[in-house]
């Protein structure tokens, strides 16, 4: 069978199908003939060769530290207790009392939930001398949560803390006590929720535009209810119940931004 | 694809890396943890070599094994979890740099017109230097890289690197011929 001849140009525009193995036989065999005869061509398929040879052989590469840190706290993303929780209502002694307890708890949530927007609502407005006056003389019993700071938050950690300006008071002076055995965990509190917005924010432009403009609206909502909670929690910072509403802000605020930070990619 | 290239790895076989898969698919993070210590060479390899930047890809390899463990579940065992998860990097780099444009320049997006490699952007070259060839690859114009990397490193095949980056067969056998000749000239072989 004859084979035509071909040079250097000819060869060179054939060289990815012959690399690739998609010649027709007869170019093939015309490729071949060239090559017996052409050393600058047969230097090239052997470099090219080597190359994709020592491309298959590479060796798997190792991160400069270990990123199992990172990833754990991202999948995990594990959310502080904000305040300690509240004194035991019973004392549990049994079976029969752990079902007395249920019911208990049960009924107050459900109390909790009837009057929450309306009592949210009064102390948000009403301002009097008297609720001031607790403000200052009880702060023993405030939840370190009306002070947490959180980054992403409209209204600054003062908003939060009345009194805190200015010349120390015996009740600013009584907060600082109280409140510095939980100093880590309102920071780790912040550090989670900073974080995960991070990873939000960066993730922000591979989510469907859609999807990301709900979670943005829903972190308004919540962002809103913290802020209601904390104007409320500054007439009243004695109340368990206003701190439990923004603890429970706090919390679907992390929920969120969790859920946010582990949402697939748009495909 | 050519999957013998992304299982040979003695770390990513055996029964041990299926029961860790599926203890971890159930949740189960101590689990998930030894799967990640079996794969983040791997996948960080696969990572680095797409983007050419290693800060980069540590942040990838991150964001997918984050995507792992939120689609572990959907992993249903039809092919090997190494080709699983392989596929899930690729996507995690490509959908990165496809969607973020404020990073634009860290994915290198220098323009794909580049008839030689331009030797200085390889911090590990200096005038008279070989090029070793992990450098070589990282100085190629991005589209030429990705396809060089998924082709001749990973050891897809150019219909799956097509659908993968959007483009035709054609165009990938033509980015690969091109990515080989730049680095022939890199190397200067």
């Amino acid at each position: 069978m004859m084979t035509h001849t071909i040079n250097c140009g000819t060869f060179d525009d054939r060289l990815s199908g012959y690399l690739e193995g998609e010649l027709s036989p007869g170019e093939q065999r015309a490729a071949e003939a060239h090559l017996a005869s052409c050393l600058r061509c047969t230097a090239l398929v052997r470099d090219l060769d080597a190359i994709r040879a020592d491309a298959g052989a590479l060796p798997e590469l190792s991160p400069s530290s270990d990123l199992w840190d990172g990833i754990a706290r991202r999948i995990e993303a594990p959310v502080v207790p904000l305040a300690a929780p509240a004194a035991p209502i019973f004392v549990v002694a049994g079976e029969r009392r752990r079902r007395m307890d249920r019911v208990w708890l049960g009924a107050i949530a459900a109390a909790l939930v009837a009057v929450t927007a309306g009592v949210t609502y009064m102390l948000t407005i009403a301002t009097s001398p008297r609720r001031e006056e607790i403000a200052v003389s009880s702060p023993a019993v405030v939840s370190d949560t009306a002070r947490l700071a959180i980054p992403d938050s409209p209204f600054p950690t003062d908003t939060a803390a009345p009194h805190d300006s200015g010349a120390p008071t015996p009740g600013s002076a009584a907060q600082n006590v109280v409140n510095a055995p939980n100093a880590p965990t309102t920071a780790t509190y912040s550090r989670e929720i900073d974080r995960l917005r991070t990873i939000f924010t960066r993730n922000r432009n591979q989510l469907d535009p859609r999807t990301a403009a709900i979670i943005e609206a829903n972190l308004k909502v919540i962002d809103d209810a913290i802020a209601q909670s904390r104007a409320a929690l500054a007439q009243d910072p004695a109340s368990r119940f206003l701190n439990d509403q923004l603890n429970n802000a706090l919390d679907k605020k992390l929920e969120l931004l969790k859920t946010a930070a582990l949402l697939p990619q748009r495909t | 694809m050519m999957v013998a290239t992304v299982d040979n790895t003695s770390l990513t076989t055996g029964r041990s890396d299926a029961e860790d898969v599926a203890l971890a698919a159930k949740g189960d993070r101590v689990a998930f943890e030894r799967v990640y210590r079996a794969h983040v060479n791997r996948v960080f390899a696969v990572c680095a070599r797409m983007v050419a930047d290693r800060t980069l890809a540590e942040e990838l390899t991150q964001d997918v094994f984050v995507r792992a463990w939120s689609k572990l579940e959907l992993y249903r065992g039809e092919s090997a979890f190494t080709t699983w998860l392989h596929r899930l990097a690729v996507n995690v780099v490509l959908n990165a740099r496809k969607s973020d444009g404020r990073n634009r320049t860290r994915f290198g997006s220098e323009p794909d017109e580049v008839d030689s490699l331009p030797h200085a952007r390889s911090s590990s070259w200096t005038p008279g230097m070989r090029l070793d060839l992990e450098a070589a690859i990282a100085g190629l114009p991005p589209g030429a890289r990705q396809v060089f990397v998924l082709h001749d490193v990973e050891g897809y095949k150019h219909e799956e690197i097509a659908e993968m980056l959007g483009i035709t067969a054609g165009g990938s056998k033509a980015q690969l011929h091109r990515a080989r000749m730049l680095l022939r000239e890199a190397l200067n072989r």
